[in-house]
């Protein structure tokens, strides 16, 4: 009997979790690299056989809905000219390496800057990771900061490293730790990149469609209000049927 | 509801985003003003479940999590110190920098500061100062004597005097450097100090090194381009509008489960 309201509230309570996605989506419209997500759903079915509040003879399969994953919107970013030396954005499915705490992060945000001590770093102060994982310095004299295609820095005096550009065979299987870092699961294979393109002087807008994010939103708030609208139905329904049970005593 | 507050944080960010472009805005005829630029990172994740986390007894994984992001946050608003158009004055006294580095101001209180801004001008001992009155450091007297003050691309400093032929040196200016002029903090009054971030300064005479050398005669005008900060208005305008949607659609979800009885 209960049926109707556990199945609404199924579906309500993963429709909340997604209007989050989407918030968070929206929210992040403006995050250099973000990348906008999006819920898979499933059925689950709840089997009769371990369903103990019902009678035998009325035992129904039930099925329910719940947010099995998330998954990430690969689409490349637009790409935005800032004129700044130390921007760079990259074109094609690499990352960039972050060392943070000894680990090893990637990122698709490309807003650096040089710290004290003349390495690169990201805008949070995270060393930015050259090839083989060790730090870049820039030589506190140098003057012209040039970043070719393939991530190769180099000053006035020459080449000073290489940016650490990494590729996964599953982008799915990367771990969003905010801050625009991610960290690789076991799942993901890190191979060194072949493809991605390094441009100097531009950053990667966040990949969010404004409107494709405000047509779910409506989407999630009219399904909420049906499942509330079921709620009601149903609670109306017991109501007079009780009442009517009742006169009829 | 998780999407109320991701709503709320984004309209924060955005807010924020609008004061430092409306600041770059204002400041677009400062001389020698750097524009700044907002950098957003999205904020923690929470973890409903974990990608690679075991999906069933033979081992089986589960290939892409379920991480619900809480929002945004605004992590650095950073000045971007490219270099900004030369324009002509004719003033013997407004100085321009081309390329890195920073006049040394001395602060009323004896600190040292910097500033790209080379409008300068003369107190009553004849020392250079600037619009405010501090001190150019390392110091130089212009003797009341002077007719002309000629000051070359590597700072230094010549004066031509009543009765006498050849031009008299009666000093040098000074250009200071950092490995991260980003991290200098503004004080205002288009100076700037030295902080951890933005390392010890090093000093030299303009066009020594990485150092730039002096245009006489020019001021440096702001980096603002205005176009570019219209379009950041527009789109930052739209993004708020589109954060109070999502608190409006939260609040109608939330509304329309309060009125179930």
């Amino acid at each position: 009997m209960e049926n109707t309201f556990i199945t609404a509230l199924a579906n309500q309570t993963t429709l909340q979790q997604q209007m989050g996605v989407v918030a968070n989506n929206i929210a992040n419209m403006s995050t250099p690299g973000f990348k906008a997500q999006n819920l898979v759903f499933s059925e689950y079915i709840e089997k009769a056989d371990a369903r103990v509040d019902i009678e035998d003879d009325t035992k129904d399969d039930l099925s329910l809905v719940y947010a099995r994953g998330q998954f990430e919107n690969t689409l490349q970013g637009t790409i935005r000219h800032t004129g700044n030396t130390l921007d760079v954005a990259l074109e094609g499915k690499g990352y960039f390496g972050v060392v943070k705490d000894d680990d090893t992060y990637y990122s698709r945000a490309g807003s650096f800057t040089v710290n004290a001590i003349g390495e690169l770093v990201t805008s949070s102060g995270n060393l930015v990771a050259g090839e083989g994982g060790g730090a870049i310095n820039i030589p506190s004299d140098a003057k012209e900061i040039t970043i070719t295609h393939d991530g190769t820095i180099s000053t006035d005096q020459g080449s000073v490293g290489k940016l650490m550009i990494t590729e996964f065979d599953s982008v799915q299987a990367l771990e969003p730790k905010g801050n625009g870092l991610y960290a690789a699961t076991e799942d993901a294979e890190a191979m060194a990149s072949t493809s991605t393109k390094v441009l100097q002087g531009a950053l990667e807008g966040s990949n969010v469609q404004p409107i494709v994010e405000m047509t779910r939103m409506i989407e999630i708030s009219r399904a909420y209000q049906r499942a509330a609208q079921t709620i009601q139905t149903e609670h109306d329904r017991q109501r007079s049927m009780i009442q009517r049970l009742s006169k009829s005593s | 509801m998780r999407s109320l507050d991701i709503g709320a944080t984004g309209m924060l960010a955005q807010q924020m985003n609008v004061d430092i472009i409306s600041n770059n805005i204002a400041n677009m005829t400062t001389s020698a003003f750097k524009r700044q630029r907002v950098d957003f990172k999205d904020m923690i994740y929470q973890n409903i479940n974990r990608p690679g986390a075991q999906s069933s007894d033979a081992g089986t994984v589960l290939p892409s999590g379920l991480q619900i992001g809480l929002g945004v946050q605004v992590q650095a608003a950073y000045r971007i110190h490219e270099q900004g158009a030369l324009q002509i004055t004719e003033n013997s006294l407004d100085l321009a920098i081309g390329g890195e580095g920073f006049f040394q101001i001395q602060l009323p209180n004896g600190d040292e500061s910097y500033t790209r801004s080379g409008v300068f001008q003369l107190n009553e001992n004849g020392e250079l100062v600037t619009t405010q009155g501090y001190l150019v450091e390392p110091n130089i007297v212009i003797p009341s004597d002077a007719i002309g003050i000629e000051i070359n691309q590597n700072g230094e400093v010549f004066v031509q005097q009543s009765g006498v032929v050849n031009l008299t040196n009666v000093g040098q200016i000074q250009l200071a450097n950092f490995v991260n002029p980003t991290g200098l903090e503004a004080i205002g009054d288009n100076l700037y100090v030295e902080t951890e971030a933005s390392g010890t300064a090093t000093t030299g005479s303009p066009g020594e090194d990485s150092l730039g050398t002096i245009r006489q005669g020019s001021v440096e005008q702001s980096n603002v381009n205005v176009v570019e900060e219209i379009t950041n208005l527009i789109t930052a305008q739209r993004a708020y509008e589109m954060n109070s949607t999502v608190i409006r659609t939260s609040d109608e979800m939330l509304q329309s489960v309060a009125q179930l009885r």
